[in-house]
């Protein structure tokens, strides 16, 4: 027996209240992610607490050009692990990292993954052998993971 | 599930497929919200419609990974592998939601047919992307971290609400267009047409990677 056949006015309000639920949800949502996104600078990303200028970044290192394994393109950038040992990390081989974009996103990495990884122009990360999933847009912030 | 709705499935998901590969990269690189859009425009449109005229149960998760496997297998693109999780993940939770609907006839109210498509293409939205912040540091021998997932939360809550009204307007304008029934077409002309509108997909998609990049 078909039980939308059956259905009565009280399960067609059901229906209804759940799609006025997830309005809800979906405006407050986005309400408080607006209320709580934190201003950030393009100038900047901040690595461990300490502030590194995108400017010095691409000054100080060469460019190198990666081919993520995954989508077979290529992309040109600073290695990863010259931006973290320029952050001052000691060890860096004995910690994770947070990478963070501007609207929240965040993947982890592990320090081989960091090694052949690079920070495009466009503050995007790219990883050699990481699905696209991992290449967080519009980097501010690394945090290292203990 | 007969040959009919086999065919049905492979027309619609090679279409959906196609529309993945070549409308959703578009709209990424003009930094449009391309899930969003791919999800209450396309995918919510392409499982509806099917679900109204051919009344079939799990046909919809057939189209799902016939679609994924065009994202994932297009030999020029490379392997999306976040796509294609999203995009059987989408198929799953609208047979999920769908479970006990075969058509939107069965609601009195418009205000019922234009929640049942901001349910849909909002879940089909929020869980695809969930699912695929799961699923791909796992295939991918990543690693998943769930705090990641958990931060970003409110995001993907918040992303979805354009996906949910789209989603409505999707499912009002797919129940206007009930009449248009492919699924009574006879065999004769059923057949070649489904199949080859399907390869026309697979080689559009194939040539617009050829020429796009």
């Amino acid at each position: 027996m078909n039980f939308v056949k059956m259905m009565n006015w009280g399960k067609e309000n059901t229906i209804i209240s759940i799609a006025i639920l997830l309005l809800l949800i979906g405006i407050i949502s986005n309400i408080y992610v607006h209320a709580t996104k934190s201003i950030t600078s393009d100038d900047f990303i901040e690595i461990d607490g300490k502030k590194l200028s995108v400017n010095e970044i691409f000054s100080t290192y060469e460019s190198k050009t990666i081919q993520n394994t995954i989508t077979k393109e290529n992309y040109t950038g600073v290695s990863l692990e010259d931006i973290i040992k320029l952050a001052g990390i000691k060890n860096p081989e004995a910690y994770s990292y947070t990478i963070i974009g501007s609207d929240g996103y965040r993947k982890t990495v592990k320090w081989e993954d960091i090694e052949s990884g690079i920070l495009t122009k466009s503050l995007r990360v790219v990883f050699e052998d990481l699905p696209k999933a991992y290449m967080v847009r519009d980097v501010v912030k690394i945090e290292v993971i203990g | 599930m007969n040959r009919r709705e086999l065919a049905g499935i492979l027309l619609f998901g090679s279409v959906w497929g196609m529309l993945e590969c070549i409308l959703g990269d578009f709209l990424r690189d003009q930094n449009f919200p391309a899930g969003a859009i791919m999800t209450g425009l396309v995918a919510v449109a392409v499982m509806s419609y099917t679900r109204i005229v051919f009344r079939k149960r799990g046909m919809q998760l057939g189209m799902a990974m016939i679609a994924g496997l065009l994202r994932l297998t297009n030999p020029f693109t490379g392997c999306l592998i976040c796509s294609a999780i999203s995009i059987v993940s989408e198929g799953i939770i609208f047979e999920a939601v769908w479970h006990k609907i075969f058509d939107l006839k069965e609601f009195r109210r418009p205000a019922t047919i234009a929640s049942m498509g901001m349910i849909t293409s909002y879940l089909c939205y929020v869980g695809g992307f969930i699912v695929t912040q799961v699923l791909t540091p796992i295939v991918s021998l990543a690693g998943f971290n769930p705090s990641d997932l958990i931060v970003f939360l409110p995001q993907i809550l918040a992303r979805g609400l354009p996906a949910g009204i789209l989603g409505i307007f999707s499912i009002l304008a797919i129940d206007r267009m009930r009449s248009y029934d492919i699924s009574k077409l006879k065999s004769r002309l059923y057949y070649p047409v489904t199949v080859s509108l399907s390869a026309v997909c697979w080689i559009l998609t194939i040539a617009n990677s050829l020429l796009v990049g």
